[in-house]
């Protein structure tokens, strides 16, 4: 029995814990968009390295996952999907720390810096009539930017499915 | 009676010092006024995106240089209008508060264009640049804040593929 309640309070940690710093808008944005979700955790972006550079590997070793959700539809309602996004994202308390709006396009990015190392950074788009949210738990080490060369990046985008964001 | 007035004096200063911090920049008031407006495009990064570059490595001393010159800045705000027909008066309109308050830099001029640079000094330290500009039917404004090398910037102006800060190369000589 004692057993049984170990396992369960253990379980309920882990829940608590995957879920912290992560973006509810964002969380509920997925649910509502089961098809268009795509998620890269930190092993999965390390099979991008197209020459198994270990700085690379230093790069990304902070990082918990990448998570990319669109839209369906398309014009106004993916627009009103985008300002529905921001403001999800801003009522949680991100910072936003850059944004790019024009007539066609919008990029909005924002911060939820939580304990040091643990941020978690959310981007909100529109682009070609869609809307959409990438959201990175934990951070680059920008030490090895230059690492970011290795990146295979024609791979990436059809792991993201960015064809179809297009 | 002291009580109301000294109330009074408070609240007035209060004011004054909301006013004051609610316009930051040269260009707060037009980003502000021009939000909703399609026909503008606003580019904004803040002091922590910048700060983000303090942690970039580099090998190249110039490189290096000018990271450390980006990561001192405190923030970028950018408003670019095109097809707009009264580019000229948003222009003049622009360029009142900065030629009241800063100091202008350059004045480039002909005539269906002008640009303008101004700067806030301090004891020798730079802490806003500021660029006005029309043309025909389109007018920017860029205002960029922190503490300013204006020999990197106008190095970094080479990179930026800003339109008229081809101009601040000049600055640097």
């Amino acid at each position: 029995m004692k057993k049984k309640w170990t396992l369960i309070i253990l379980f309920c940690t882990f829940i608590v814990q995957a879920s912290l710093g992560q973006s509810k808008t964002v969380e509920a944005f997925s649910k509502t968009t089961p098809h268009n979700n795509v998620y890269l955790y930190q092993s999965m972006i390390r099979m991008l390295n197209k020459d198994k550079n270990p700085d690379f590997n230093m790069l990304i070793r902070k990082l918990d996952h990448l998570k990319f959700v669109y839209t369906d539809s398309s014009g106004t309602i993916a627009m009103s999907v985008f300002q529905g996004l921001d403001k999800g994202v801003q009522s949680e308390g991100f910072e936003e720390i850059a944004s790019f709006d024009s007539k066609d396009s919008k990029c909005h990015l924002y911060e939820l810096d939580t304990d040091g190392d643990e941020g978690t950074w959310v981007v909100t788009m529109f682009y070609g009539g869609r809307a959409g949210v990438l959201e990175m738990k934990g951070y680059l080490d920008m030490k090895y930017l230059n690492a970011l060369g290795s990146l295979n990046i024609d791979k990436m985008a059809n792991l993201l499915n960015v064809e179809d964001f297009r | 009676m002291n009580k109301i007035i000294r109330s009074i004096a408070i609240i007035a200063l209060l004011f004054m010092v909301t006013g004051m911090s609610a316009q930051t920049n040269g260009i707060d008031k037009f980003y502000e006024k021009y939000q909703q407006d399609d026909r503008f495009t606003k580019i904004s990064i803040s002091s922590k995106m910048f700060g983000l570059f303090a942690n970039f490595e580099m090998d190249d001393a110039n490189e290096k240089e000018m990271v450390k010159t980006i990561s001192k800045l405190k923030g970028l705000k950018m408003l670019v209008g095109e097809s707009i027909p009264e580019a000229k008066s948003i222009f003049t309109q622009a360029i009142k508060r900065p030629a009241a308050e800063m100091e202008e830099l350059m004045v480039v001029q002909d005539k269906s264009q002008e640009l303008r640079f101004y700067i806030t000094e301090s004891a020798g330290v730079i802490s806003e640049l500021l660029m006005v500009s029309y043309s025909e039917n389109s007018v920017v404004m860029m205002s960029l804040v922190g503490d300013i090398d204006l020999k990197q910037i106008s190095k970094l102006s080479k990179k930026m593929d800003i339109e008229g800060f081809e101009h601040l190369e000049n600055v640097g000589k």
